[in-house]
């Protein structure tokens, strides 16, 4: 099995390197990088003395920004700073005010999501340049995908520029950015059986729970009518009392690009 | 290190590792201007971070490494274009490659359900030829678990292609992306 996979995805691989030479346009490109030259003492200022400065800092409990109150809270723990967010609907950049100021080049997104996701921080690459970052496991289960986190542990010293979206309540309307299944612990739909039910059905189910807006996400792409005989295989709340449901005409999962939610929550 | 011998060790670099990481970028990239961005940042970064560059072919491995993380971080600012690379780019784009998604094969359908993670596993493996061993330097990771990780996403390729080839019979695949939120 092994190589006959890798064989396929060799395949797809698109240009390869031969065809990839050394041209006029490369030649351009290395004089236009190494004609900025590389400032040294930015290098030992940001490596040796900021942490060191944080550190003191952090130790007597002294504020890093005085005059304005932490949006993050750190703590030092061995060689990791423990950061869990202390006010969730602070703007963006004072997250990275106080981040920055800890040496680390780490950008926070702030993100509307369901109730039940607030406060949970979701580093976007698994496995990117985050893998030195632990995340701090909280209560609940996020999405139904693995462990959900309220917090972060970075390593003191973590250079890599990395973006963490962090899941922030909603306004009224608002539509979410950090979707979740609707069967996922704390939706509507929590170990309620609704994949290969009719619309009919399972908006029933939804009205049942106060989810009185539903839309479609069809083969076709459009924004036609959709029967209420059609099936649902797949759904997202999209919005406070909002559901985007994933239906076609036929009993069978039509076949779309994206993440499917296969796993169940309630197993 | 002087700035004579910075830009001579770097342009070795350079020279040597060139056609591979553009060979790189340009197969995770949709346009010939991503691929002239992000190939500039990340040699931009190796310029920077000369020092961390480990020696030999490990080089090339880090700019790999290098490059994954420009990647990531370009896809979700579209739109930036770097004032370097401006020859580069025209060139990129005039020799144009046909684009990879214009062929909805069972196998590239498949591959583009994997997660992302899975994706750049298999795609170190059949695009850049690595073995495990180098798959963990550009990753970070521990080789024992860069080799658990690859035979679960070979396993989940080989599902997915199993269940598009009964998929793709009823559905074609330019369809909703779900995860897109589109309604």
């Amino acid at each position: 099995m092994t190589r006959d996979v890798d064989r396929l995805v060799t395949e797809i691989a698109g240009p390869a390197d031969e065809e990839l030479g050394m041209t006029p346009g490369a030649l351009d490109l290395l004089e236009e990088i190494t004609a900025v030259p590389v400032p040294e003492r930015r290098r030992v200022r940001s490596k040796v003395l900021l942490p060191l400065a944080v550190g003191v800092a952090v130790t007597l409990g002294v504020s890093l920004l005085p005059g304005t109150a932490a949006a993050l809270d750190v703590v030092r723990d061995g060689g990791y700073y423990v950061i869990t967010v202390k006010d969730l609907f602070a703007d963006p950049e004072r997250y990275q005010e106080q981040l920055r100021a800890l040496g680390l080049n780490i950008r926070l997104e702030v993100k509307p999501a369901t109730p039940a996701q607030e406060g949970t921080m979701l580093p976007i690459h698994f496995g990117d340049s985050a893998d030195e970052i632990r995340t701090i496991e909280g209560p609940g289960d996020c999405l139904g995908r693995g462990s959900c986190a309220i917090g972060l542990k970075v390593p003191i010293g973590y250079r890599e520029s990395v973006t963490i979206v962090l899941a922030r309540k909603a306004l009224p309307g608002e539509k979410y950015k950090v979707l979740a299944p609707i069967n996922a612990a704390g939706q509507p739909l929590h170990c309620v059986p609704f994949v290969g039910k009719t619309v009919d059905e399972v908006r029933a189910l939804l009205a049942a729970r106060g989810v009185n807006t539903v839309t479609f996400a069809r083969p076709d792409r459009t924004q036609k009518p959709t029967p209420g005989s059609w099936y649902v295989h797949d759904g997202v709340m999209s919005a406070a009392g909002q559901a985007l449901l994933l239906v076609s005409p036929t009993p069978q999962r039509p076949d779309v690009p994206g993440p499917a939610f296969t796993l169940d929550p309630c197993s | 290190m002087g700035q004579a011998e910075r830009k001579q060790r770097f342009e070795e670099i350079y020279r040597a590792h060139y056609p591979a990481l553009l060979g790189y970028v340009r197969r995770r990239t949709d346009s010939s201007d991503d691929a002239a961005d992000v190939l500039a940042e990340a040699f931009t970064t190796a310029w920077r971070r000369l020092e961390d560059v480990p020696p030999d072919n490990q080089a090339r491995l880090w700019l790999y490494g290098v490059a994954r993380r420009v990647l990531a971080n370009h896809h979700r600012d579209t739109g930036r274009r770097s004032a370097l690379a401006v020859k580069l780019r025209a060139e990129l784009a005039s020799c144009a490659t046909p684009a990879a998604e214009q062929d909805p094969s069972a196998v590239r359908t498949a591959f583009a359900r994997l997660s992302a993670a899975d994706r750049e596993l298999l795609s170190l493996v059949g695009w850049e030829g690595l073995g495990a061993g180098e798959i963990a330097k550009v990753l970070g990771r521990p080789p024992g678990v860069v080799r658990l990780r690859l035979h679960r996403a070979r396993k989940r390729l080989a599902k997915e292609l199993d269940s598009a080839e009964l998929d793709l019979s009823a559905y074609g695949s330019r369809a909703v992306s779900l995860a897109k939120g589109e309604s």
